[in-house]
């Protein structure tokens, strides 16, 4: 039993170690605090160790993880012990439709600097989103998993991750829009 | 905006990632062709997740702290220790509810008493013959107080026939005996009262202390009011005769160990 028990944590930690810099980075995107993103990732990964016998062998593990940090994310915000550090402004119309944006145009100052938007920038715009908008973005875009990963992990139907990534990728351009009409009075 | 627009837009956030069905993504891109504005906002959708994109890859460089495996690896480690200890515990504690099982078995085995219980016979008895109750089965009929005996007690009882002991059969009841469900047969020979105790599976006795004329042996006693009990076993079965004339229940138990004790 003793050996069983010991090659299962060594086959664990195998199996997870790579995963570790992904997993703080994400982590780190969530709560945009060092302490708490460090505790996130210690949290995922023990839980992982305790629940290893529900992970499906021939799944994706990564995704696996994901699901559980961004769980374990979720309950520290409903348990209100945390708050991930946000800048405040808001990103909705006049009207609050969150919808509308710029109609198009020829020389659209914010597609020019889309591409040369400055990292703080996106960071802003990306911490500004409602936590159900910016987690959507952040699993899609920037940790990569599939829609029905995502969809998987906020255990939500795959067409309202669909929505919320789609509306998420709006809110950041015209968060941007603003920023770009402001520097350009 | 349109309703077109809308539905379009609902589903820009993958029409360029091929995880549409092909029917609505052709929907989607007939309306894209034509719709400036869904043009506009599909651009937007994938500027916005290409430079998402370029974000993550300038966080590439960030690693963990390195006690932060540390951390992690003790931690599980601790686990692991503590799971191995729960299941020397439990290995432990099952082997101990065995160990008690056995016991518990071997201590009931050797508990279970085939003892046949003389002296609270005699006791009966005794309290019976204060009483002189009539016994709850009347018959005269040896062979339908045994038929009676059986089906109350479960188990096969020979009929005692005492006519040669000129003891006439009264009737049988069912009474229990230091916790033995015993049958008994109630007789009378003149002045003397009669009671033979049939009790199945209760065999052994502390001693024998009599020896019949046929070279069968038999426990005697007696208790202070000279009443006697001679008891045996015969085939599996304990039997007593009891009663308060010390000549008739000799005879009698001579009369009635030869009946039960035929091959």
């Amino acid at each position: 039993m003793r050996f069983f028990e010991k090659s299962k944590r060594k086959e664990f930690e195998k199996l997870a170690k790579p995963y570790m810099k992904p997993l703080y980075q994400a982590a780190l995107r969530m709560t945009r605090q060092r302490e708490w993103a460090e505790d996130l990732v210690q949290d995922t990964l023990i839980r992982a160790y305790e629940r290893m016998e529900l992970f499906r062998a021939g799944t994706n593990f990564r995704a696996w993880l994901f699901t559980i940090l961004t769980n374990n994310y979720l309950n520290d915000c409903e348990r209100g012990r945390r708050r991930p550090l946000t800048t405040s402004f808001d990103v909705m119309g006049a009207d609050g439709s969150i919808w509308e944006f710029p109609a198009s145009e020829e020389n659209d100052p914010v597609a020019v600097l889309m591409t040369h938007v400055l990292e703080e920038q996106l960071q802003n715009a990306l911490d500004a989103l409602a936590d159900e908008f910016r987690l959507a973005v952040l699993l899609v875009d920037m940790e990569e998993m599939s829609y029905q990963e995502a969809a998987d992990a906020l255990n939500v139907p795959i067409g309202t991750i669909r929505s919320r990534v789609s509306r998420g990728r709006f809110q950041i351009r015209q968060y941007l829009g603003k920023q770009s009409e402001i520097e350009m009075r | 905006m349109e309703d077109r627009c809308k539905t379009v837009q609902e589903n820009l956030a993958v029409w360029q990632e091929e995880e549409l069905p092909l029917e609505i993504r052709q929907q989607c891109d007939e309306h894209i062709a034509q719709c400036s504005r869904c043009r506009h906002a599909a651009e937007v959708q994938r500027e916005v997740s290409k430079a998402l994109r370029r974000l993550r890859q300038l966080h590439s460089g960030i690693t963990p702290p390195p006690s932060l495996w540390r951390n992690v690896s003790k931690e599980l480690k601790r686990r692991e220790s503590h799971k191995q200890r729960m299941v020397q515990w439990q290995a432990a504690f099952a082997s101990i509810l065995a160990a008690c099982l056995i016991i518990g078995g071997v201590w009931a085995k050797l508990n279970h008493s085939s003892a046949f219980p003389a002296e609270q016979t005699l006791q009966n008895y005794r309290q019976w013959y204060n009483s002189q109750s009539e016994p709850v089965y009347e018959s005269r009929d040896p062979a339908a107080a045994a038929k009676w005996l059986s089906d109350h007690l479960h188990a096969s009882v020979l009929p005692i026939d005492l006519s040669l002991s000129q003891a006439k059969l009264n009737g049988a009841d069912v009474v229990q005996v230091g916790g033995v469900k015993m049958g008994r047969l109630l007789y009378l020979s003149g002045t003397a009262h009669l009671a033979i105790y049939v009790s199945p599976a209760h065999t052994e006795f502390r001693s024998l202390n009599k020896v019949t004329a046929d070279g069968n042996k038999m426990r005697e006693t007696s208790d202070k009011n000279h009443f006697t009990l001679f008891a045996w076993a015969a085939n599996g079965d304990g039997y007593a005769v009891v009663s308060n004339a010390y000549n008739e229940c000799e005879t009698a138990a001579v009369d009635a160990e030869r009946q039960t004790n035929l091959p």
